[in-house]
């Protein structure tokens, strides 16, 4: 049952990041962005990650696809059909190795290591406890990166004339 | 069964991710794509905690999401300057970066 729910995602993630590839609109890019990251969401749930499951809905859709929103509606950019597939001279030596991790890949399934495990929830508050507990420097200083983002984007955007 | 597809889930996005960066020209569909990336990471560090019943990997996750949040806010800072600046925002305009530096 889970097996299928997991697979049906998989099918819906392999869909939607090949829609990426080919759309032609930014927004059309955005949207099936959302679709994964919704996909994403589910299969979170499924790993019993409730916490991390619903932070990937609201910081994910919620935060970071809005701010994609947001540049692609300052970038305005006109749709116009893609001048030449883009298969550069160098494209032979990419494939080849793409091939050669394939083979290692279906080479590592074919003998499954033994993952059978049954899979507990980890709650909230464990989560909670750890970042507050061990992990209390590193919270702090993902604080303080965060904080020095809106420095970083304010020196971006100064201009000559007038300081931000 | 659940967690190798799940791994295969991160292989499909790590795939998808790696497409997007070297065959699109816009810079928009190139952030999509290091998105896509982060995302792979962070279910792979899930799948590990799910292995091994440790919080570890949920913390990992979270920390992956702030850094990927400040990455992508500076970057997309950085991507509205080149449009200012630059008039476009394709990987070729970049090039002109390299021209001016020539001269």
């Amino acid at each position: 049952m889970t097996a299928l729910l997991v697979l049906l995602l998989a099918l819906i993630v392999l869909m939607s990041s090949a829609a990426l590839l080919v759309v032609r609109s930014p927004m059309h890019g955005a949207v099936n962005l959302g679709v994964t990251l919704l996909a994403l969401g589910i299969l979170f749930l499924v790993l019993g990650a409730p916490f991390v499951a619903a932070l990937e809905v609201v910081l994910y859709v919620g935060a970071i696809l809005v701010l994609f929103l947001f540049a692609i509606m300052l970038l305005r950019t006109p749709v116009q059909p893609e001048p030449e597939a883009r298969w550069r001279s160098g494209f032979w030596w990419p494939v080849i190795l793409v091939l050669l991790l394939a083979a290692v890949v279906i080479l590592l399934f074919t003998r499954p290591p033994p993952l059978l495990t049954v899979i507990r929830e980890i709650g909230p508050v464990i989560i909670g406890r750890a970042l507050f507990g061990p992990y209390m420097w590193l919270t702090e200083a993902v604080a303080l990166l965060l904080f020095a983002v809106i420095g970083a984007v304010l020196a971006v955007h100064r201009r000559e004339g007038h300081d931000a | 069964m659940t967690l190798e597809l799940a791994l295969v889930i991160a292989a499909l996005l790590f795939l998808a991710g790696i497409a997007l960066i070297l065959l699109r020209r816009s810079l928009i569909f190139l952030l999509l794509g290091m998105e896509l990336l982060f995302n792979a990471a962070m279910v792979i560090a899930l799948v590990g905690g799910a292995r091994w019943h440790s919080s570890t990997g949920q913390v990992l996750v979270i920390f992956i999401m702030a850094l990927s949040g400040a990455a992508l806010a500076l970057t997309l800072a950085l991507l509205l300057r080149v449009k200012q600046e630059l008039g476009g925002d394709t990987v070729d305009v970049l090039c002109h970066l390299r021209e001016e530096a020539d001269e």
